[in-house]
């Protein structure tokens, strides 16, 4: 192993503060492997900062360098199921998209965080902190539900500018 | 040309054919063909730009002895079937035990014979296949521990390129040979390009992951010549490819059965990875330095392969290919494999389909994507006929386009080709679009964006395109000129042009 990383920007979370789970690869062997890790432009910030590079453009031709500072390396992200997440959207979409769950904890902890100011409301604290965290833990995951997503809206464009019905 | 067959007969007084890939290179060594390099040489861009500008110069196919940074004792082998750049087909034909010197048209007629032949294979018990040298299960493998090369720089990974996947149809007895690269993950993984709309691919994504069950396969890495050529063949569906390529050897090739699964693979290999193509499962694929010459992306979600065992020789020799390097001036594995097998197989295909056609030529700087067809054309509407029938059954992903000449031009010529499209292309009736905007879109081509390739799982592009294909066939008034008159008119020409003191042979006609 070397202390020189890698990754593409298809990998970075939305937000890069804090703690993050982030592919990378080896730059020395090219060992590509999932770690728990920092990561920031300035090396400064950091309190074992590695150089990590981070591809940039479509073509992946443009570099950034960053610093990286590995926590834990090589965890293992479990694979998506992907007929499990299409049926689920379905689900989502043409049933209710009511989430209901029972905790005393969560509510208590939630509820401060809207009495506090940090969240509009109940809702808006769930989804966001859902999204946060799975971006940061699940991003495999996040990704192919934002590709799922788009291709159902760009179907659905496409039958309404070609005169067609949605089924 | 030096030996005495009849013109057009096919060639059988060759040398014995290759039974292994090192036993191949042993006869490129004794023909002054083989670099051995025993230099310390890594695999990290080392071995590959070596062999890129051996293909660049056409010089001799270079042998990598020590690799350093590998645990395992293994070598490396750069581009080992590019052919030399006037004669694409010169080193297949050694490796088949052909003579060396036939003509392009002999060597179409003689191989395209042996694969009207099969050979049924023999299956050898595990411990007389030379694969089975060294054999390594689950925890015990480490695929870090071979010198997969790391071959462009900005490649996603390193890459087992140059292998014969061995994959299992789950409602027949029938297994397809093929070849899709794959980029080595971590000890135990590797992520497989499988563009839908392929043999294998179409087998995984179609039948084993719908019903939600893993892919038996096996990447038999250096399997002797006349595999490594069936592999890349469009053999027909439910067709015996082992027998194919017993066909192409004139022998039988030696099967053996994995170690983890009930698969058989040429037992000449220098090394099997053994495993299952997860359905569900996803990993990175790319980017990589692409055959159109280009690097490739963005990187895509590809199948992934887990691992469940390695078997190899001693001293493993691993072949790769820089895939880029083929196009413009010069030749590497892939561009020589399209021509000297790729062609002949699709001639007759072509010709058992009932089009009666003289001969199908990939073009040689342009891998996979144009190809040239001389045939006759019997009646109005043939030439669309024909196309339809090639973009619809097994050109429809890679080829973008076909060249139509007449069935006296010869499509190994890149001169005679070019010549016939000045003459006889009308760029006002003679470009046909095919298919507009129906056919799918190799996603690895050059003419999109990344955007519009998109990401699509199953690999093809999201967006469909035009196929194209060109007549150059000459018309009836000139068609009406007889071909002796032609001769001699050629004759006289390059008679006047020898005695100016013009080269003839610049090196990109068929040769011969």
């Amino acid at each position: 192993m070397s202390d020189q990383y890698l990754t593409s920007e298809d990998h970075l979370p939305a937000d890069t503060g804090g703690e993050i789970t982030l592919q990378v690869t080896d730059q020395e062997t090219k060992h590509i492997f999932t770690t728990r890790a920092r990561i920031a432009r300035d090396a400064a910030e950091l309190d074992d900062p590695d150089p990590l590079t981070i591809l940039r453009g479509p073509h992946e031709n443009r570099e950034e360098q960053w610093y990286i500072e590995i926590i834990e390396a090589n965890i293992s992200e479990p694979s998506v199921d992907d007929a499990t997440l299409e049926a689920c959207f379905e689900r989502s979409r043409e049933g209710s998209n009511v989430l209901t769950a029972r905790g005393e904890d969560v509510k208590t902890l939630v509820s401060y965080l809207v009495e506090t100011g940090e969240y509009d409301s109940v809702s808006t604290a769930i989804r966001s902190l859902l999204r946060e965290h799975l971006s940061e833990t699940r991003p495999e995951l996040v990704d192919r539900y934002v590709d799922l997503r788009t291709e159902r809206e760009r179907e659905e464009t496409e039958l309404r500018l070609g005169g067609g019905h949605e089924k | 040309m030096t030996h005495n067959r009849p013109s057009g007969s096919p060639a059988t007084d060759g040398g014995a054919p290759a039974d292994s890939l090192r036993e191949y290179l042993r006869a490129l060594e004794a023909a002054g063909e083989l670099n051995r390099i025993d230099a310390d040489i890594s695999w990290n861009l080392e071995a590959s730009a070596v062999t890129m500008l051996a293909n660049n110069r056409d010089d001799r196919v270079p042998a990598f002895e020590s690799v350093t940074d590998c645990q395992v004792p293994a070598r490396l082998v750069g581009d080992p079937y590019r052919g030399s750049r006037g004669r694409p087909w010169d080193r297949p034909a050694r490796a088949l035990g052909l003579p060396p010197d036939l003509s392009g048209d002999e060597y179409y007629r003689t191989v395209m014979d042996r694969l009207r032949n099969p050979v049924d294979p023999v299956v050898v018990d595990a411990g007389a296949a030379p694969c089975k040298a060294e054999i390594r299960r689950g925890s015990d493998v480490d695929l870090f521990s071979l010198p997969w090369p790391y071959i462009h720089a900005a490649d996603g990974g390193r890459y087992s390129n140059l292998h014969t996947m061995v994959a299992p149809d789950p409602d027949s007895s029938w297994t397809d040979w093929s070849a899709h690269r794959a980029m080595i993950q971590d000890g135990a993984r590797a992520s497989v390009l499988l563009l839908a709309g392929e043999q294998t691919p179409n087998l995984f994504y179609y039948r084993y992951e719908r019903r939600e069950e893993p892919m038996p396969v096996a990447l038999a890495v250096g399997v002797e010549p006349a595999a490594q050529f069936t592999a890349s063949m469009w053999i027909p569906t439910g067709s015996d490819e082992a027998a194919f390529a017993g066909g192409l050897k004139g022998e039988p090739v030696e099967l053996v059965e994995c170690t983890t699964n009930d698969l058989k693979v040429p037992a000449s290999a220098e090394l099997v990875i053994e495993g299952r193509i997860m359905p569900g499962e996803r990993l990175d694929e790319g980017p990589f330095g692409d055959y159109f010459g280009y690097m490739h992306g963005p990187r895509r979600s590809m199948p992934v392969l887990r691992v469940d065992a390695v078997t190899h020789r001693e001293e493993p020799v691993i072949p790769f290919c820089v895939e880029g390097s083929g196009v413009g001036y010069s030749l590497n594995t892939t561009s020589t494999t399209e021509v000297a097998c790729i062609g002949p197989d699709a001639t007759l295909g072509l010709q058992a389909a009932g089009y009666d056609i003289e001969r199908c030529v990939p073009w040689r700087f342009t891998p996979r994507s144009v190809y040239v067809v001389s045939t006759d054309v019997p009646r109005p509407g043939y030439l669309h006929e024909l196309a339809n029938f090639i973009f619809t059954t097994w050109g429809m992903l890679h080829v973008d386009f076909f060249v139509f000449v007449d069935a006296d031009v010869d499509p190994l010529s890149t001169r005679d080709v070019v010549e016939a499209l000045a003459l006889h292309a009308d760029p006002d009736s003679d470009f046909h679009q095919f298919g507009a905007e129906t056919m799918p879109k190799v996603p690895l081509n050059i003419y999109q964006t990344p955007e519009e390739k998109g990401d699509v799982e199953t690999g093809t592009s999201k967006s469909k395109t035009a196929k194209a294909y060109i007549d150059a066939t000459s018309d009836a008034e000139s068609a009406a000129e007889p071909a002796a008159d032609r001769e001699a008119l050629r004759e006289r020409a390059r008679s006047v042009l020898d005695r100016a003191g013009v080269n003839l042979d610049p090196g990109v006609t068929s040769g011969g």
